[in-house]
């Protein structure tokens, strides 16, 4: 059965060619580029893994990722924080990921940290 | 000594010479009356002496007289004769003998009276007798009464005189004894004091003789003394010459430093002008310093604050000297504060640090203090001089140009990851790519290519701003030409209704590509800040001889306190902690634009309610 893995991201490109790659890869990918009710998308979707984008409209990545970690139903779930900032110049602080990606990055690297990741 | 031994010779002698005086004189009345009363006793004796030989020379002539008368013989008269003269002879001596004694004087006239009247009678019985040769018996029986008569005076003056003499000779015993007892006396006494004298001056002598052998020994002494006197008063010469020619040179070394004592003063009065100068030119330059500035006593104590100071924190000196300004410095600041202080002070050597300090309204600001210490010649710390500038501006702008970079960075890198990632998934698909699938990638990437373009132009026109090289093409055109060409793009992508409300005639003399910027850029945010407003209205009009554009969302509005900064540079407004892509330049920019045509641009906005973003510029 086919891993399902959420992405939210507010740029489309984005979105649209990490959900190429993932699907590629034989992921069952969902995007999303807003955090309205982001946390009941989440309990319906059950997705395997999260992986966000830190800036967004809203809500932002790192809220999401604490989110995800308190709620019971969704804190097994592993989150990617992803961003084009580096990590001090937005401080982002222990939010509880698991893995933190920097923006621009290898297809390779995305796809073995989620399979490590799922294991 | 020589003043005691004077004295008592002098006492000595003088009480020897009284003494002697005193015994002279009554020697000399005793021997004097012891004399005198021998004279008056050998007088006595004379007289009666005298009176018997009268009385016998008397008798005499009275017999040689008898003897003549008688005899009628010459001798008988030569003793006659020589009778009578030595009667008349004693007379005299006897009566000279006698001028002291009354009674004897009277008794004896009356004696003398009666030998002259005998004798005379004698005398006329013997020229009688030479002429008639006879003798009477009166003329015997009046010699025999004459006789008896003498004899009786004589007798009665030989006891007066008898008497007389026995007087005198008891006077004259008194004298003899007292004369022997006062010589006795006067010997004892001239003795007593001549061996009073003698021993006193032998004393003295012995004394003198001791004082001699003293003054012997001293004079040797003093020899001694006087060579060595001598001897050091050689010395004392030379010392002293050599002393004046100290002296001189010690004159003549005051005399150098008395001149260079006034030169010294004149150098100390013109550098003390010069420090005045220096340090009234000093307070001048801190004082007109914009910076708060003030100086530290080398101890760190603060002795002076220029204006900016008091103007800054509103306090006076009483208020922030010594260790007062601690109350200016933030809580949280002031242990890092003072450790900074304590620090520099005790390297002695200028340092820094950044503080926040509070403003007189109570805002606490970010400061950069500076301290460095002036020393003297020999390296001492004299005093501190300290600034502190008010950063806040600068630190705003910095963190402002920080975000700025870190946002760029992020904004460049977010076209870039799709379009790396679409390359890695072209090279990856390689010959298992459908055509479209191949199409839709290279659509994507180009996409990413083109917001990369965008953005470096975007970069590059700030820069272009921010030198301000801004130019501007001015044309003729249409207004509401430019807003429908700005929204177009932005309505296609999105959900918003846009509502354009205008004259469709309005020409206006822009740079149109520039307005159109701006339109692009206000419509732009509200759809980014305003994302369930669903409407944008833009209106424009006439207002004067100026166009008034106006871009209204109906979001959630801006908080007024951001208000004032949304047009300054790299100012983003942060809501919520979520954060909106874009490098946050845009109404900046836009701001330049407008004033390069010589416009305003503003913003009206009501929280819950919406912002309208408006701007003008001349019609023509």
């Amino acid at each position: 059965m086919k891993k399902t893995i959420l992405v939210i991201e507010d740029d489309e490109d984005i979105l649209e060619s990490i959900a190429t790659l993932l699907t590629l890869h034989n992921f069952s990918v969902r995007g999303i580029v807003q955090t309205t009710d982001i946390i009941s998308v989440i309990i319906n979707l059950k997705p395997d893994l999260v992986l966000t984008d830190y800036i967004l409209p809203g809500l932002n990545g790192g809220q999401i990722c604490q989110m995800i970690k308190r709620n019971v139903l969704t804190s097994k779930i592993p989150v990617i924080l992803m961003s084009a900032y580096h990590k001090q110049a937005i401080n982002i602080g222990n939010f509880g990921y698991d893995a933190y990606l920097p923006k621009p990055f290898e297809n390779k690297k995305l796809i073995s940290l989620i399979v490590k990741l799922l294991e | 000594m020589h003043i005691s031994l004077k004295r008592n010779l002098q006492v000595g002698y003088g009480f020897s010479l009284i003494a002697l005086l005193i015994v002279s004189v009554i020697s000399y009345l005793s021997v004097n009356g012891m004399l005198k009363s021998g004279k008056l006793v050998e007088n006595s004796y004379g007289v009666i002496s005298k009176t018997d030989s009268i009385v016998t020379l008397m008798k005499d002539a009275e017999a040689s007289q008898y003897g003549y008368l008688l005899t009628n013989k010459i001798e008988f008269l030569k003793l006659y004769n020589n009778s009578e003269k030595k009667v008349m002879v004693l007379l005299r001596e006897t009566e000279y003998l006698i001028a002291d004694h009354q009674m004897g004087v009277m008794t004896f006239s009356k004696i003398k009276a009666v030998i002259k009247g005998r004798l005379s009678v004698i005398k006329l019985a013997i020229t009688n007798r030479q002429i008639v040769d006879t003798l009477s018996k009166d003329q015997v029986i009046a010699g025999m009464i004459a006789m008896q008569t003498l004899n009786s005076l004589v007798v009665q003056a030989l006891s007066g005189e008898k008497l007389l003499l026995q007087e005198r000779l008891l006077a004259y015993e008194t004298f003899s004894k007292s004369i022997l007892t006062i010589i006795i006396i006067s010997a004892a006494v001239a003795f007593a004091i001549s061996v009073a004298s003698y021993t006193k001056v032998t004393s003295t002598i012995t004394d003198l003789e001791a004082l001699r052998k003293i003054l012997f020994i001293k004079e040797q002494e003093t020899t001694g003394l006087n060579e060595k006197l001598s001897a050091a008063n050689e010395a004392i010469t030379s010392a002293n010459i050599e002393l004046l020619n100290n002296n001189t040179e010690l004159a003549n070394s005051r005399n150098r430093l008395i001149a260079l004592t006034n030169n010294l003063a004149n150098q100390v009065n013109s550098r003390t002008e010069e420090l005045a100068l220096s340090e009234s030119r000093f307070r001048l330059i801190l004082q007109v310093l914009p910076q708060i500035a003030w100086t530290n006593t080398p101890e760190g104590d603060v002795d002076f604050y220029n204006q900016k100071w008091f103007s800054y924190t509103g306090m006076g000196f009483d208020e922030t000297k010594n260790q007062g300004w601690q109350k200016v410095i933030h809580p949280d600041d002031l242990d890092f504060n003072i450790q900074c202080f304590k620090t520099i002070i005790e390297s002695e050597e200028q340092g820094e640090f950044e503080i926040r300090e509070r403003r007189y309204d109570g805002d606490y600001r970010c400061h950069l203090v500076k301290m460095a210490p002036l020393k003297n010649e020999e390296g001492d710390v004299q005093m501190w001089v300290g600034t502190a500038t008010d950063i806040e501006d600068i630190k705003q702008l910095q963190r402002q140009k920080d975000d700025f970079i870190n946002i760029t960075s992020h904004e460049l890198k977010t076209p870039l990851t799709s379009l790396k990632s679409t390359i890695q998934l072209i090279e990856a698909m390689q010959g298992n790519l459908t055509e479209k699938h191949l199409s839709t990638l290279i659509v994507r990437a180009g996409k990413g290519v083109n917001k990369l373009a965008y953005l470096i132009d975007e970069l590059l026109y700030i820069g272009k701003v921010n030198e301000g090289q801004l130019n501007l093409n001015m044309e003729r055109v249409n207004l509401m030409d430019i807003i429908r060409d700005s929204c177009s793009g932005i309505s296609m992508a999105t959900e918003f209704q846009i509502n354009i409300i205008g004259d469709e005639n309005f020409g206006v003399l822009v740079d149109p590509d520039r307005i159109e910027q701006v339109v692009i850029n206000l419509v732009n945010n509200a759809v980014k800040y305003a994302p369930l407003s669903e409407v944008i209205d833009i209106n424009f009009q006439a207002h004067g001889s100026y166009a008034l554009v106006q871009v209204t969302d109906y979001g959630p509005g801006i908080p007024e306190d951001k208000l004032p900064f949304l047009f300054d540079r790299y100012y983003r407004v942060q809501m919520g902690g979520s954060q909106h892509s874009g490098l946050g330049i845009g109404l900046y920019i836009s701001s330049e634009i407008i004033k390069k045509h010589g416009g305003v641009i503003g913003v009206n906005s009501e929280l819950g309610r919406g912002s309208t973003f408006w701007f003008t510029f001349p019609i023509s």
